[in-house]
């Protein structure tokens, strides 16, 4: 589902993201590890078409992002560390608004289903986002990429910032969306949702891809060593 | 861009709009100035209505009266018992008693949307042979003229204030997003931000403009009758004032375009308005008054008197001589004012008339000439405001322009000959001095009172056609800038 062939970023002379080579199939959790600045969210931005790269290719399902841009778009959601919405609208108007600028219309019910879905308690639909919490417009982000019916999802740092529970909720959405044939790219810095939530971890630094392993052949103390060894090398 | 994504994005600006505290507040103050403007401009015109309405009643009992008072003197045999200068048979005496006319300009409904030059011109004149007596601002000793805005009405509002409300409508549409982090979400939609934007602009605009129009036109229709909506006048106003609007939001979208904060976009686009609303014109103002400076209205009354005296002191010496030196008149003689004595002084009135209307016709042409060359000036220079382009657009439309009371000016004059051609004869009939009848009385000339709202002498579609290229130019510019955006 999505493709990287030696995708490449320069800024200047600076080398964030150097011929990364990835492949992730639907409904797989790839977990891109890194300390700030490894070329995770460099990574995520080429994909959604916000930034163009230097060279190689992104691919998803088989559509180069650079030359289908605008298809591409359809196939993806995106979840960031903050979901912004618009404030003085409620969490339903929001997803009825993100959810119909990508061409889907949907009665009540069904918005109401997605949220349900997402986990966003009912008695908050008609509450605007302005008292929403951080965890609380994530579950709306979700439920934006689920009435987006998007086959690609990317998350950046998602559950930063989220207490336990909320963390717990959100993985347990993101392991049905994969079980629904989903493939999720997701930069973290929680190594332990990475290896709760994740089928395979690659460990950035410096824009290279250093090592790439399964999540289920690693306990979370081998990931840790394995992790900063990665990030402590030497440039 | 599909009908049904349109429809999204209206119920999305309709519910944001209104959730927006302070742009309900802002437009909720703006229709209360819109509604006193309107309110202002139909008591102006409805006062002037009434004052028609007066004029109209004092003719016809001026008319009554006078013909009564002739029969009077003409059933006791021409024996009039009162004071020599009120005897009504003298044509001198009715010339300059019953014989003076009210001729006015009757207003027209759209004037309630814009003063012009109503607020310095007189819309009536108390016609006499001798003179027009202006009952507006008589003793003024500068010629008014107000090539700009100078009252508080509907233009004001429409061409100084609702800018800057558009301004507050527009300046953040692309900003706001991005500072409030929805440009995010909005650029993982499938949907062109260039597009997004446009049409979300677009839709801004005509709510504006439904939402202005919505309240101007029944108000107006309550406040002075809805015949106007029958005149192309009202329709050319609504044309160019909705294009107005879409200058400015075209120029917004321009602004938003550059990637600016919000805060800047708002200073940018208010810093547009300082310069194109009033820097620009005043600016022109000053240059044109300076090129073209609007002589005194001392400059009239200098020649007038200068041709007075040099008449008097020439010619003038002739007439008087030949006047007075008439047995007939008997002035020399008479220690009480004559019949000869009413004659000599309508003779000399009339004479003396002539010479000043001759006179007063070169300075009266100075300024008019004046007054047009800054006008053609100033329209070789409107493309650089459309401010001022709307500015003569809705005062030629709503008949307050410059040219509209100087063509009713200038029919007055006529009238005034008219009169005087009507008098003069009478006050010269030598034979018995005393020859106005009932006849007479009843064929004294009238004005016409009409509407002046005719606009064909501006160029009021090629002005617009030309703005409207200037709209789209800084509309594709604006778009195409996004388009290509890599923010």
């Amino acid at each position: 589902m999505l493709q990287a062939e030696n995708l490449t970023k320069r800024y200047g002379t600076h080398l964030a993201l150097d011929h990364l080579n990835l492949a992730i199939p639907s409904g797989e959790v790839y977990c891109l590890l890194g300390s700030n600045g490894a070329g995770k969210s460099t990574t995520i931005n080429i994909f959604l078409g916000f930034m163009p790269a230097s060279s190689g290719r992104a691919l998803i399902d088989g559509l180069e992002v650079a030359v289908n841009n605008h298809a591409t778009r359809n196939l993806v959601a995106y979840i960031p560390e903050i979901v912004n919405l618009y404030p003085t609208l409620t969490g339903l108007e929001n997803l009825a608004f993100f959810s119909g600028l990508s061409g889907f219309r949907y009665s009540h019910t069904e918005l109401t289903d997605f949220t349900r879905t997402a986990g966003l308690q009912a008695e908050a639909l008609d509450q605007r986002v302005s008292g929403y919490s951080k965890g609380m417009r994530q579950k709306v982000g979700i439920a934006i990429a689920l009435a987006k019916q998007a086959k690609a999802l990317f998350l950046d740092e998602p559950t930063s910032g989220l207490d336990p529970h909320a963390s717990n909720e959100f993985a347990q959405v993101i392991r049905r969306l994969s079980q629904q044939g989903v493939c999720t790219l997701m930069a973290t810095h929680d190594l332990l949702m990475a290896k709760e939530l994740g089928h395979r971890i690659g460990i950035m630094h410096q824009g290279r891809l250093r090592q790439e392993l399964r999540a289920d052949q690693v306990d979370y103390a081998e990931l840790t060593n394995l992790y900063l060894a990665t990030v402590n090398q030497p440039t | 861009m599909s009908a049904s994504l349109l429809r999204v994005l209206w119920r999305h600006e309709l519910t944001c709009l209104y959730r927006n505290r302070v742009l309900v507040v802002l437009f909720s103050l703006v229709l209360v100035v819109l509604l006193a403007a309107l309110w202002a401009g139909s008591s102006q015109w409805h006062t002037q209505q009434r004052t028609l309405g007066r004029i109209r009643a004092h003719r016809h009992e001026m008319q009554d009266s006078l013909v009564q008072r002739i029969r009077r003197v003409e059933a006791q045999g021409m024996h009039y018992p009162g004071f020599i200068w009120d005897d009504p048979t003298f044509a001198y005496n009715t010339a300059r008693n019953e014989g003076p006319q009210y001729a006015a300009k009757v207003p027209f409904a759209l004037q309630a949307l814009v003063a012009g030059q109503s607020g310095v011109q007189p819309f009536y004149y108390k016609v006499y042979i001798t003179k027009k007596q202006q009952l507006v601002h008589e003793s003024e000793i500068d010629n008014s003229y107000l090539q700009f805005v100078g009252t508080f009405d509907f233009a004001f509002v429409v061409v100084y204030l609702l800018p800057l409300l558009l301004i507050v409508f527009t300046y953040n549409v692309v900003s706001s997003e991005r500072e409030q982090g929805t440009w995010v979400l909005l650029k993982t939609s499938n949907q062109s931000i260039a597009q997004l934007t446009l049409a979300r602009l677009g839709i801004r605009y005509g709510l504006f403009t439904l939402f202005f129009w919505a309240i101007v036109a029944p108000v107006l229709a309550g406040l002075v009758g809805p015949a106007f909506l029958a005149t192309s006048n009202w329709w050319w106003l609504v044309a160019a004032v909705s294009l107005y609007f879409a200058f400015w939001v075209a120029l917004a979208l321009l602004v938003n375009s550059f990637s600016l904060s919000s805060n800047l976009n708002a200073l940018t686009l208010i810093f547009l308005w300082l310069v194109l609303g009033l820097l620009v014109p005043a600016l022109l103002q000053f240059g044109l008054d300076r090129a073209y400076p609007i002589p005194s209205r001392i400059a009239i009354t200098t020649a007038e008197r200068d041709a007075i005296n040099h008449y008097f002191e020439r010619d003038g010496q002739t007439l008087t001589q030949e006047v007075f030196s008439s047995p007939r008149t008997l002035i020399r003689q008479a220690s009480v004012v004559t019949p000869g004595m009413v004659y000599g002084y309508g003779v000399i009135v009339y004479k003396s008339q002539e010479i000043k209307d001759a006179a007063t016709q070169q300075a009266e042409r100075q300024l008019y000439r004046q007054i047009e060359q800054q006008q053609v000036a100033l329209r070789g220079w409107q493309l650089t405001s459309p401010a001022l382009l709307l500015q003569e657009t809705l005062s030629a439309l709503a008949g307050t322009h410059w040219q509209q009371f100087n063509r009713f000016s200038r029919d007055v004059d006529a009238f005034r000959y008219r009169t005087q051609r009507f008098f003069y004869p009478k006050m010269a009939q030598e034979s018995t001095y005393r020859t106005f009848t009932v006849a007479d009385a009843e064929a004294i000339p009238q004005f016409q009172p009409r509407v002046y709202a005719d606009y064909h002498w501006l160029p009021i579609g090629p002005s617009w056609l030309l703005y409207a290229g200037i709209t789209a130019v800084v509309l594709g510019v604006g778009y195409r800038r996004l388009l290509h955006a890599t923010w």
